[in-house]
């Protein structure tokens, strides 16, 4: 079966079936299926969200910071960091590793379990696809997003700090005040949806592009770019969405209405 | 559209079926219609390509009726709207009755064999408990030492020879204790050393009168040995349907020739 909106939606109506009869968070060998899903794509991942939070953290604020100090506005270096960190460069980043590492990795683990049959053997066993495979997934990716996020978001800011100290004379406290007074409760919101909400869209697409070839081996790397190329358009466009709709309803509050 | 009756005694009743399609690598099935009683024991025979794989994964309930009509275990299946689910073709009470063993096992790739039986009885129970965990791992026992795979079920599948892979898919197959066997191509992976070992098991199995067999093989001595009835499938349609021994000892069937040259059997 190709990808179509009606094999999209096909998918989506086996995958609610399976929650609705088999309740998968309930049993404990999906839990430890997620469990291992979050380590792979969360813990496996650490080092390099962790060497991209501190290679972005540091040319973000040693470009900004600069400017923030000619423009008389270091307290503004808080509210900058959030903006970049929390709500768009964090969790844009996050997904775009998340997407080269896991989607690729579950397409392709699901597709060459097509093609050796696996999928049959758990279907002819009575245990659906579905609850062992792809709810595990799913959620254990969207749970590992937002954990990998929160851990950009962190060193990035961390790494601010440090860097800050080079233009602008601010203590650590006040670094932090600054930078948590900065947060409002939209961000959390904000960060959930381009983080844990996206994630599980980007792993339901993995799923579905692995679950549908047709069993045949030189499918697999047909069905993991297929994944990755869906998953990128979501994330930026969905992004760029929810960004978008941010500020201009943060513009509507600011009696900016010619915008809208 | 009036409701098929079905005896309490038939496991299998179709009539007009149609499954598959031309391109598709399990073939195509066109106009099929048969009855299984329980109890029967039945191969499923015929050329590669001739839609005998499609037949054996309709009937297992792993591929969706495109026309026609299939009744399974008193459970109809008809033909699927576009929004098929294919982990729902047949529900979980029929399913329980079923042991399916497939063409490629299908056993679980990145655990030991013991590990994904143990798995999936637990799943299929719903329970995770002690009791449970210890009711699987008993079961497992069992289920290798009846099949002579005890030595196999702490390796992957990977490491496994062909036979061995063939004996731990058929352990899968009876995790459920099931009234109905689905059997796709037993003998592959036993050469003539190996033989011995697949034969004591499928002596056992097809001895016990109360379960229903179908077996889909190429291997047509093994299909004259355990199975009285054959259904001869070529073409996407059933050619024969009724007793070996009508279709082999029948001077005028281009089939009947051709297949008594094969197993060496007299017209």
């Amino acid at each position: 079966m190709g990808l179509t909106l009606e094999g999209l939606l096909s998918f989506l109506r086996a995958f609610w079936t399976a929650c609705r009869k088999d309740r998968p968070w309930a049993h404990h060998d999906v839990k430890q299926v997620i469990a291992r899903q979050v380590y792979f794509t969360g813990a496996q991942a650490f080092r390099l969200i962790a060497l991209a939070a501190l290679f972005l953290g540091l040319v973000t604020v040693a470009q900004s910071g600069a400017q923030l100090r000619r423009l008389g506005g270091a307290d503004a270096l808080g509210t900058l960091l959030v903006a970049a960190f929390v709500r768009e460069v964090g969790p844009l980043v996050t997904l775009i590793v998340v997407v080269a590492r896991s989607v690729s990795a579950v397409a392709s683990e699901l597709s060459a379990m097509k093609a050796n049959g696996e999928i049959d053997g758990l279907r002819a066993t009575g245990v659906s696809p579905m609850s062992y495979l792809v709810f595990p997934r799913v959620v254990g990716g969207a749970i590992a997003c937002s954990l990998l996020a929160m851990h950009f978001a962190v060193i990035a800011l961390g790494v601010g700090y440090f860097v800050a100290q080079s233009y602008i004379d601010m203590s650590f406290s006040r670094y932090l005040e600054n930078v948590l007074t900065s947060i409002a409760p939209s961000d959390f919101l904000i960060f959930f949806l381009k983080t844990s909400f996206l994630g599980l869209f980007v792993f339901f697409f993995a799923c579905y592009c692995g679950l549908r070839t047709a069993g045949n081996s030189f499918e697999i790397p047909q069905a993991t770019t297929k994944a990755v190329v869906l998953s990128f358009g979501l994330c930026f466009g969905a992004q760029a969405a929810i960004s978008v709709t941010y500020y201009l309803l943060v513009l509507r509050e600011a009696g900016w209405t010619q915008f809208l | 559209m009036d409701a098929i009756p079905l005896k309490p005694t038939e496991i299998w009743r179709a009539e007009g079926l149609r499954a598959g399609f031309p391109a598709a690598s399990d073939g195509e099935i066109r106009d099929v219609g048969l009855l299984v009683h329980a109890g029967e024991k039945i191969a499923l025979v015929g050329p590669e390509h001739g839609g005998r794989a499609m037949l054996f994964k309709v009937l297992a309930g792993l591929r969706p009726v495109r026309g026609g009509r299939l009744v399974t275990l008193g459970h109809e299946l008809t033909e699927e709207p576009w929004w098929v689910d294919w982990d729902q073709l047949i529900p979980s009470t029929v399913r329980r009755k079923m042991g399916v063993l497939l063409d490629r096992e299908g056993l679980l790739s990145n655990v030991s064999v013991r590990e994904g039986l143990e798995l999936l009885f637990r799943f299929k129970n719903g329970d995770s408990t002690r009791k449970h965990i210890e009711a699987a791992r008993t079961m497992v026992d069992k289920l290798g030492h009846r099949f002579g795979i005890t030595d196999c079920l702490d390796k992957r599948p990977t490491l496994l020879t062909a036979a061995e892979r063939r004996l731990a898919g058929l352990a899968r197959a009876f995790l459920s204790k099931p009234s109905v066997l689905l059997l796709e191509n037993p003998t592959v992976g036993f050469g003539d050393l190996s033989r011995e070992r697949l034969e004591n098991v499928m002596t056992a199995m097809f001895a016990e009168s109360a379960r229903t067999i179908v077996v889909s093989t190429d291997n047509l001595r093994f299909a004259r040995r355990f199975c009285p009835r054959w259904i001869l499938v070529d073409e996407g349609g059933i050619v024969f349907d009724g007793p070996a021994t009508e279709l082999i000892r029948d001077p005028d069937s281009t089939w009947g020739t051709r297949i008594r040259q094969l197993v060496g059997e007299a017209a």
